[in-house]
């Protein structure tokens, strides 16, 4: 459709007729004041097309102009698919609809109506006026005033329009709402076998895995059972045979006869180990007395060896005796030298002590003394500072002008003059001229000055005038001069008080007061300095120092005093500490000597007496032991000890031998063996026993037991447990592979939903994309795929969402998405004029004429009605331009 | 002198029938109870002179106390003697059905043949050689004792054995075998064997009864007793096959894909009423290969449901059907849109031998076609 002529009267704010004629096909600007009608020329054109034309109530009384009762008529003459057709409205009074086309064809009333319709393929609202939902495309390419920012309106029409055109574009169209149920559905399927994050086994996926994980867990717990019955069956089996061969072979028959061997054997073993020990005990028997008569010869021997030594020891003890008695003389002579040369050397340190006592006495006088003679120049020194200070200061408390005092004068003196500065300030100021010879008079007094400062009334007499009588100021005057009075009698006052004519005499004072204390402190540094305890402190110091002098003094027994300094003295009595250092020494090594000597000289004495004492018990053991010896040869002979000994030897040889045949016997017969073979044997018969019945009692268990476990029917139990296994695994392998297919089948459908959608706005960005990169170079523009509403731009990989655009850049960008959803449209046939009432109020001047540019070349396809009151912001542009004005009939 | 003989094996009493889910198993468990019940009244009615039971009477080891008395209640109808021999899956163990069968105390005509002696019945006029089994799987050929067994002379010489025939048998695994001349080599008049379970004369004078019950979907005979009469010493004996056996197990294997066009239902409906004859006492195991469209294992399923709600029981096998999705239920799915190119990429992939995701795109196929179906619906 393509707007050519509208006509409009008696329509809202249009009483009269208005006619926009000859619109051409590209841009057409509408100039209008506001409340001029560019709105209503809008509205207008909604009411012709999408009003019915019987509209009644609060639709049709809109429409009429405020305050009368007429018949609005509107006008429209329009080409669609390229034959022109005028559509004619009345509304209220005698409703009626027109629509005929140039060729002749007519419609009236409702067919116009439906013509209309079928023409721009809208919706009419079953009753009442037409919303935004009934007007088609245009409710999507006419911008209202005002709503140029908000996102482009898309109705029913347009969404089928758009997706028509982008269809007939792309070739296929999406699966739309079918194939998201779809997916829908396998999602939904999904989620009943696998969890919808991680994609693991849920529900009855899960349920299988556990159930066929628990089938196998008990067709292993049955085949083990079964298994376990089945070897015990086969234990039994050999258990019996074996029971029945051994009941067969008797072998506890076998094992008595093993044992009476045995026992046949240890007995023989025994009879000749009780042999062996006779035979043992003779030998030893003789080997003892052998023993004896050897020990008695050893004996004899033996004393005669020990009477000999004891001789040959006395003999030695007798010159250890007399050596023991020389050594002792020796140590006598030595102690007693000793002795004399200590006493010499105790008698040198005595007298060396007395001389070094003597000389550090007269040191420490020296030294006292000359401490005493300065500790009483400080003194002096100190006393007299102290006098200074106090005679200043007591001369500086007598003086009056005190800091304090000179504050206060100072105070006063400023009151008076600050007091008198301001009663001057609104004095009055006379200055006096008088013609030679003339004067001016104050009380007769003629005044020299030439300018007089008058702060009470005065009169004054002007000679060859008369008299005048000036009155300076009025109340706020005479307050002040009685204050500057009073600071001045206040000044005066404390000026007598102090005895003295003005402040200058006080400060004067009050330096001189000053000077005395800062003196006064001086002297007081001294004392200080000389005393830092205080005088008093100076004076017990120094007293002290000179009784200590005296308590010296009183000491000396010689009483002379040397003349020498004290450190002379003192060196001197150093001197002689020394030699009494050395004395001290020599003492100590002569102390030592003595004892060393007399140690010795012990040691030689204890020596002698112990050597005495050993030759005498010596001399009486040799006596002894050869008393001893003559008596024992008396009893009993050698000869007779000798003969003895060859009878012992004879007796032990015979009973030897005996033990050795013995011995040979039981070698032969191996007796540890014997015994052992008759401990086995015994065992032996034992066990076969045991182990016979334990056999026999085995068997009876085991079968009482297979006779519990045969009752279970475990074979049956099995075959049912595996049946259920293969069931369950089947049903696991099968949610498996389903599992597996719906997700493929998922993914897949995503996939290619995903790809459908991005090829689906395909033809929108590309119309978008020319218009974009004049206002927002390397953006992108998103919209939403299903509602085809922008989403966000995108600018150097940020997202902004649309709705936090500025208002400006979000009118832009709905114009631009209108400008190619019309371009889109235009292309697959469906035209529509665009309108953009005042739409671009928002947009500074560059994006302005960037958008107008963009205009322009939109126009080259399409029809776009600019409604504006701007008219010089689209001058330079050179658009048709109707003037409502002029449009006015 | 003429003989007759009950010829029967493989009752497997108390076969728990795990592979089968459901309530089915219990009534199957049950009717081999029934069975033999029915050879017992069968024999009672004939007459006959003994029933020789070749093996596996009870299922296990391990059967319990009750299932040994309800076989002693089944035999009941039948007075005379009935001859019980150990096979593999209940040999004659220290403990076993038999050793509780002892302990339970049985009546004096039920022989249970535990060891390889001769049975001397019908007034000393049959000669029964039993060749028990003494564990599950034997080396040996148990039977070979019978070529040395002295029979008293003009007595007519059977044996009774389980195991496998060596070199005869279409299947089944080389345990417990039978030479098989064994009864020319023993001087047999009949020799009566157990465990296959299909009725089959295996070798001259040799036969297997089978088992009176199927109790599995066979390729071979079950379901009969052999009615076996010994005219006279020598003679071949006259076999009859009397069908004892209630549930009927049947096998069927159905090709899809192969005609064409032909509606897939069409054939499994056929082949299932070919096979089935008394629905309620069928049970079924059915093989559906080749390939099929989507909308024809839509259609598969739905038929198969039907027919597990009227059988016994229904085993479908259809691990063999391929989808082969065709281009209307691609354009059913959709015909354009995302959908549809997801469709045509899983579709690939499905036809792409080299790929390994191509059961699971299958899959993902079938999934996405019966979902397009249930959003339509």
């Amino acid at each position: 459709m393509l707007f050519r002529r509208i006509e409009i009267s008696a329509f809202r704010c249009f009483k009269d007729r208005v006619v926009i004629d000859a619109i051409g096909d590209g841009i057409t600007l509408l100039v209008g004041d506001n409340e001029e009608g560019k709105s209503t020329v809008l509205a207008a054109l909604q009411t012709v097309l999408f009003e019915k034309h019987g509209v009644g109530g609060a639709v049709a009384n809109a429409m009429l102009p405020y305050g009368s009762k007429v018949r609005p008529e509107i006008t429209l003459e329009f080409d669609h698919d390229g034959v022109n057709y005028r559509l004619y409205k009345a509304f209220c009074q005698k409703p009626e609809a027109d629509l005929k086309a140039e060729s002749g064809a007519r419609w009236s009333g409702d067919a116009a109506e439906e013509k209309i319709r079928e023409m721009l393929e809208f919706t009419p609202p079953s009753k009442g006026g037409a919303k935004p939902d009934h007007r088609g495309l245009q409710a999507l390419f006419w911008v209202e005033q005002g709503s140029a920012y908000g996102q482009p309106y898309l109705n029913e029409t347009a969404k089928s329009s758009l997706a028509g055109a982008l269809e007939a574009e792309i070739g296929t169209i999406t699966g739309g709402e079918r194939g998201r149920t779809l997916i829908k559905r396998i999602d939904s399927r999904m989620n009943e076998i696998l969890t919808p994050k991680n994609r693991k086994p849920a529900g009855t996926y899960k349920d299988a895995i556990s159930q066929a994980t628990e089938a196998r867990g008990r067709r292993d717990e049955l085949a083990t059972r079964l298994k376990n019955f089945e070897s015990k069956i086969d234990v039994l089996t050999k258990e019996r045979e074996l029971l029945a061969k051994l009941e067969t072979d008797d072998p506890i028959g076998a094992a008595d006869k093993r044992l009476e061997k045995a026992k046949v054997a240890v007995r023989n073993v025994e009879g000749l180990e009780s042999s062996r020990i006779t035979a043992e005990a003779n030998l030893k028997t003789a080997q003892s007395e052998n023993k004896l008569a050897e020990t008695r010869l050893d004996q004899r021997q033996k004393n005669r060896r020990e009477a000999k030594t004891a001789d040959q020891a006395v003999a030695k003890l007798k010159r250890e005796e007399s050596a023991a008695q020389d050594a002792t003389n020796g140590a006598q002579k030595a102690f007693d030298h000793a002795e004399e040369a200590h006493g010499e050397a105790r008698t040198t340190l005595e007298a060396a002590q007395q001389d070094a006592t003597a000389a550090r006495r007269m040191a420490d006088l020296l030294r006292k003394s000359e401490e005493l003679e300065a500790a009483q120049v400080r003194l002096k020194k100190a006393e007299t500072a102290d006098q200074k200070a106090t005679s200043l200061t007591a001369k500086a408390n007598a003086s009056p002008f005190t800091q304090k005092a000179l504050e206060e004068l100072r105070r006063l003196d400023g009151n008076a003059r600050e007091a008198m500065a301001r009663l001057q300030a609104v004095a009055t100021r006379l200055e006096l001229a008088p013609d030679k010879g003339r004067r001016a008079l104050i009380d007769c007094e003629a005044i020299e000055a030439e300018a007089l400062t008058l702060t009470e009334p005065t009169r004054i007499k002007l000679e060859g005038y008369g008299a005048i009588r000036v009155t300076p100021g009025g109340e706020d005057l005479s307050s002040r001069r009685e204050t500057a009075e009073a600071a001045a009698t206040e000044l005066k006052l404390e000026l007598d008080q102090h005895g003295i004519d003005n402040l200058q005499d006080a400060v004067r004072q009050g330096g001189e007061r000053e000077s005395w204390l800062t003196e006064a402190a001086i002297h007081s540094t001294t004392v200080k300095a000389h005393a830092p305890k205080g005088l008093d402190a100076l004076r017990n110091e120094v007293a002290g120092v000179e009784a200590e002098v005296r308590r010296i003094e009183e000491d000396m027994t010689d009483g002379e005093v040397p003349e020498i300094t004290a450190n002379e003295a003192s060196d001197f009595a150093d001197d002689l500490a020394q030699k009494l250092k050395s004395a001290e020494t020599e003492e100590r090594r002569a102390s030592d000597d003595l004892k060393e000597t007399k140690g010795v000289l012990l040691t030689a004495t204890n020596d002698l007496t112990g050597g005495t004492n050993r030759r005498k018990e010596g001399e009486k053991t040799a006596k002894s032991l050869r008393a001893a010896l003559d008596q024992i040869a008396e009893e009993t002979s050698d000869n007779d000890l000798n003969k003895a000994l060859d009878d012992a030897i004879k007796a032990v040889q015979v009973a030897s031998k005996k033990v050795d045949e013995i011995e040979k016997a039981l070698t032969e017969i191996d007796p540890d063996g014997a015994r052992r073979e008759l401990e086995t044997a015994t065992e032996a018969r034992g066990k076969v026993e045991k182990n016979l019945q334990a056999l026999r009692q085995k068997v009876r268990d085991r079968e009482v037991e297979l006779r519990t476990l045969g009752q279970d029917d475990t074979a049956a139990e099995l075959e049912i447990a595996e049946g259920e296994l293969a069931r369950a695994e089947a049903q696991e392998a099968r949610l498996s592979h389903e599992a597996e297919a719906l997700t493929l089948l998922h993914d897949t459908l995503v996939g290619e939903e995903q790809v459908a959608r991005e090829t689906f706005l395909g033809p929108v960005r590309d119309r978008i994309e020319p218009y974009l990169k004049r206002l927002f170079p390397g953006s992108e523009l998103v919209l939403d795929d299903q509602t085809l509403k922008i989403t966000h731009l995108r600018r150097d990989g940020q997202d902004e969402p649309y709705e936090r655009l500025s208002i400006g850049t979000r009118e832009q960008l709905a114009v631009l998405v209108r400008l190619a959803f019309a371009d889109l449209l235009n292309e697959n046939g469906k035209q529509s004029p665009i309108i953009l009432d005042d739409a671009m109020v928002f947009s500074d001047d560059g994006r302005l004429d960037e958008m107008q540019r963009i205009l322009d070349r939109a126009a080259e396809r399409l029809q776009i009605l600019v409604l504006t009151c701007h008219e010089r912001a689209y001058f330079e542009r050179g658009w048709a331009t109707k003037r409502l004005q002029d449009c006015r009939g | 002198m003429s003989i007759t003989l009950l010829h029967t094996a493989d009752w497997q009493l108390g076969k728990p029938f795990g592979s089968i889910e459901g309530d089915t198993a219990a009534l199957l468990r049950e009717e081999r109870f029934e069975a033999v019940k029915r050879i017992a009244a069968s024999a009672q009615e004939r007459s006959v002179d003994a029933v020789l039971v070749a093996g596996d009477v009870f299922d296990s080891a391990t059967t319990p106390d009750h299932t040994v008395r309800r076989a002693l209640e089944a035999m009941k109808a039948y007075s005379g003697p009935w001859v019980l021999l150990p096979g593999n899956h209940d040999p004659a163990i220290p403990e076993s059905p038999w050793t509780r069968l002892k302990r339970i105390g049985l009546p004096d005509n039920i022989i249970p043949a535990l060891v390889p002696e001769t049975i001397l019945l019908a007034d000393d006029r049959l000669a029964v050689l039993p060749a028990p089994l003494a564990r599950k799987n034997e080396p040996d050929d148990v039977t070979q004792w019978m070529d040395t067994a002295q029979t008293p002379p003009d007595i007519v010489r059977v044996g009774l054995a389980h195991g496998s025939v060596s070199n005869r048998l279409p299947e089944g695994d080389a345990k417990n075998m039978i030479a098989d001349d064994r009864a020319a080599t023993a001087n047999l008049d009949y020799l009566a064997l157990g465990d296959w379970h299909g009725t089959l004369e295996i070798a001259p004078k040799t036969w297997y009864s089978g088992t009176p019950e199927p109790d599995r979907f066979p390729r071979n005979d079950p379901g009969n007793v052999l009615l076996v009469t010994i005219e006279e010493l020598g003679a071949t004996p006259k076999l009859e096959k009397v069908s004892i056996g209630r549930f009927q197990w049947c096998r069927r294997e159905v090709a899809c894909g192969v005609g064409g066009d032909e509606d897939p239902t069409t054939a499994i409906k056929a082949a299932i009423e070919d096979a089935v004859d008394r629905p309620d006492d069928t049970l079924l195991h059915l093989t559906v290969s080749g390939t099929v469209d989507l909308a024809g294992r839509q259609r598969i399923e739905s038929c198969l449901d039907l027919w597990q709600a009227r059988l016994k029981y229904l085993n479908r096998d259809l691990e063999s059907l391929i989808d082969e999705p065709s281009a209307d239920d691609l354009d059913a799915i959709d015909k354009s849109g995302f959908v549809r190119t997801a469709v045509d990429r899983l579709k690939d992939t499905a036809d792409d031998s080299a790929d390994p995701e191509r059961d699971v795109a299958r899959t993902a196929l079938r999934i996405l076609y019966h979902e397009h179906v249930a959003a339509g619906s």
